[in-house]
């Protein structure tokens, strides 16, 4: 899952980008308000983490233009003001969420697993597809009853396709959720990773719609 | 509230005392007056009671001179309640004793043969007044208890008095009730006083309050409008101040997971790294914000001390040079004369490595800070130049609030340097200018001296 954090301080962004990434997200990391709507505007990120006291463009101006734009996805602000009126302002703004730094990252990772999770329509902490369950928040994965050992990039691939279950998605949809910025990736990466994931599962987990891209079959048996 | 500093008691003591004592002086004025006419009214009695008795004699005793009779003055019907203190004696030639009342003696009333005179008798005292009648052949004493003035005196006295007696606890109890309906507004004050919320001091309603009473509510107000303007200081500064704390410490927090949850040696170092700056960071932040703290608490002071700024900048920057190396800066100082203004110099050394400090790093790439001390005809004045990005014009203003920072602050300033400059410029009745370098770019930042604050220059 690819999360957005926009936080102007250096120390604390990069602390959260590393952070996020060891929870199994694919973090980036902006530094002002402008920079964080462009970032959303261009790439599908499921949850973003939001500073309020932001150059340019303040948080709360952020996620106003960005509900204004109909755009959607989970925001979780994350601040130093603590008080009731300032929660009361950001929830209303838009987020979906309000933590006050400082703010124990394993608690921050749950959150934005929650807020995914919930943003998909789903209540139950797994995600399940026919014999194929994926738990985020335990990075783990069983198939058939039988628990499957993955490498994070391939975790990411899965958990991407079984998001969309029964929806194809372009190798570059792909690539953009699963890579942040600044990230090499192979022109076959994704190719790489499908043809691992079908070896340690079964063939059938993944269909290829040729010069389209890849589906996880909803009836998947 | 003791009855010593009580107002109404003061107020009604007052007043009573003055109209007990004008009350006193006018009643004795008038007491004497009126003892003074009381004796001539008496005494011209005695003589005319004389003249009467002189009379008298001369009609019945002047072909009988052998007469030897006694008026028996005992008889007499009382008609008067001072009738019995009045005696006379009527002398044959002043030897032989005539006539006399019953109350008289029989030995000569006074030693004087004309006009009044006092003497006192078995304990009496008398006045008497003398006269010879019939060509110096009788000689007419006639008396009159002193008793009897001095008790009518005294009644008069006790008339003039009486009043007073009577009068002045009905002026008290009056100024009593009077004053307290007075004061009324004065205790309506104290209780809205009284109800007033140290945390929220509201001004008092001057609508109702006697005009006396106004200086001091004004005042009052005053004084609740600086102390809830600075209480209201304090909280927004302490709030500020935790919540700048809350930023490093988050960081710290999530440095130190990173490190923690961390798989490899390079990533965990780096974490561990950045915690480090992360400490320094919240420490660096930490004694600004005491320096401002102990800078918002301090006033205006008068009695500056004489100081050159030339060897201020001096000092400044040779401890800020090791800084400035590492950075790939260089300092210059210009001070071509020396210039000398009424300040503190410790403060102006925090100023100036403020100033100095936000050139290096928001100046960076910038080659040289210059630190000007310069004098005119109207100022003096202590600059800083760097020749780094500056601020754009409209940002300017906002810079100097505290916690203030502008974009791209990786140099982990707290956003205090130029409130804390601010601050002491102010204690020193010096104007802070921020504006663009001599040639357009970077930072120019300028403390400027009115020209009263000069004292000596070359």
């Amino acid at each position: 899952m690819r999360v957005l954090v926009v936080e102007d301080d250096r120390l604390l962004g990069d602390a959260l980008r590393i952070g996020l990434s060891q929870a199994g997200f694919t973090a980036d990391w902006v530094r002002d308000g402008d920079a964080g709507l462009e970032a959303l505007a261009g790439d599908p990120f499921a949850a973003v983490v939001l500073d309020l006291g932001l150059p340019k463009l303040s948080g709360l101006e952020l996620l106003k233009r960005l509900r204004a734009a109909g755009n959607a996805v989970p925001v979780l602000i994350l601040t130093a003001r603590d008080a009731v009126p300032d929660r009361i302002a950001g929830l209303d703004a838009g987020a979906d969420d309000y933590l006050v730094k400082p703010v124990d990252l394993r608690e921050l990772a749950a959150r934005l697993r929650a807020l995914v999770r919930r943003s998909a329509g789903r209540a139950a902490p797994l995600l399940c597809v026919g014999p194929l369950e994926i738990d985020p928040s335990a990075h783990s994965v069983r198939f058939r009853g039988r628990p499957v050992d993955l490498p994070v990039r391939e975790f990411a691939l899965l958990h991407e396709l079984a998001r969309s279950a029964g929806r194809v998605l372009a190798k570059d949809q792909l690539a953009e959720r699963v890579y942040g910025w600044g990230e090499q990736v192979e022109s076959n990466a994704i190719e790489v990773h499908v043809h691992h994931l079908r070896r340690k599962l079964a063939p059938e987990v993944i269909a290829t719609v040729r010069g389209v891209g890849y589906l996880l079959p909803k009836d998947l048996r | 509230m003791s009855r010593d500093d009580s107002l109404r008691g003061r107020l009604i003591g007052a007043v009573l005392g003055a109209v007990a004592l004008v009350w006193i002086g006018v009643s004795l004025a008038g007491w004497l007056r009126s003892r003074h006419e009381l004796d001539e009214l008496f005494d011209a009695h005695l003589a005319q009671s004389a003249a009467l008795l002189v009379a008298q004699i001369s009609g019945d005793g002047a072909d009988d001179d052998d007469h030897d009779d006694e008026l028996d003055l005992e008889h007499a019907p009382v008609l008067h309640r001072y009738a019995r203190s009045v005696a006379f004696q009527v002398w044959e030639r002043g030897r032989t004793l005539r006539l006399h009342s019953k109350n008289a003696p029989r030995t000569r009333l006074s030693a004087k043969e004309t006009g009044f005179s006092h003497v006192r008798i078995d304990g009496v005292r008398w006045r008497v007044f003398s006269t010879w009648a019939l060509e110096r052949r009788v000689l007419v004493q006639m008396a009159e208890r002193v008793g009897a003035r001095e008790a009518v005196s005294a009644q008069i006295a006790r008339h003039l008095l009486l009043p007073l007696v009577i009068g002045l606890p009905l002026l008290g109890a009056g100024l009593l009730l009077a004053i307290g309906r007075a004061l009324a507004p004065l205790r309506a004050l104290a209780d809205a006083v009284a109800a007033r919320d140290p945390r929220r001091l509201e001004p008092v309603a001057v609508d109702r309050v006697p005009r006396e009473a106004r200086p001091l509510v004004d005042r009052l107000n005053d004084l609740f409008a600086r102390i809830a303007a600075s209480l209201e200081r304090e909280r927004a500064f302490t709030a500020d101040a935790a919540h700048e704390l809350r930023t490093p410490l988050a960081a710290i927090r999530a440095q130190a997971q990173v490190a923690l949850a961390s798989r490899s040696d390079a990533e965990r170092a780096h974490a561990l790294d950045q915690v480090i700056s992360g400490c320094d960071r919240a420490a660096r932040l930490s004694e600004q914000l005491l320096t401002l703290a102990r800078l918002e608490a301090e006033e205006f002071r008068e009695g500056l001390a004489p100081c050159e700024l030339g060897s201020v900048a001096r000092e400044a920057l040779a401890e800020l040079a090791p800084a400035a190396h590492s950075r790939g800066l260089s300092l210059e100082l210009r001070a071509e004369q020396p210039v000398t203004v009424q300040g503190d110099a410790p403060l102006l050394q925090v100023l100036l490595r403020n100033l100095v400090d936000n050139a290096l790093r928001y100046g960076a790439g910038g080659g040289v800070v210059q630190v000007e001390v310069g004098v005119g005809e109207s100022h003096a004045w202590l600059r800083v130049v760097d020749r780094g990005p500056g601020i754009p014009a409209e940002e300017r203003a906002r810079v100097l609030d505290r916690f203030y920072r502008g974009l791209g602050n990786d140099e982990g300033g707290a956003g205090l340097g130029l409130a804390i400059a601010a601050r002491i410029a102010a204690l020193h009745g010096a104007a802070l200018e921020l504006d663009a370098g001599p040639d357009g770019s970077g930072l120019a930042v300028t403390l400027r001296w009115p020209a009263p604050a000069l004292r000596s220059r070359r």
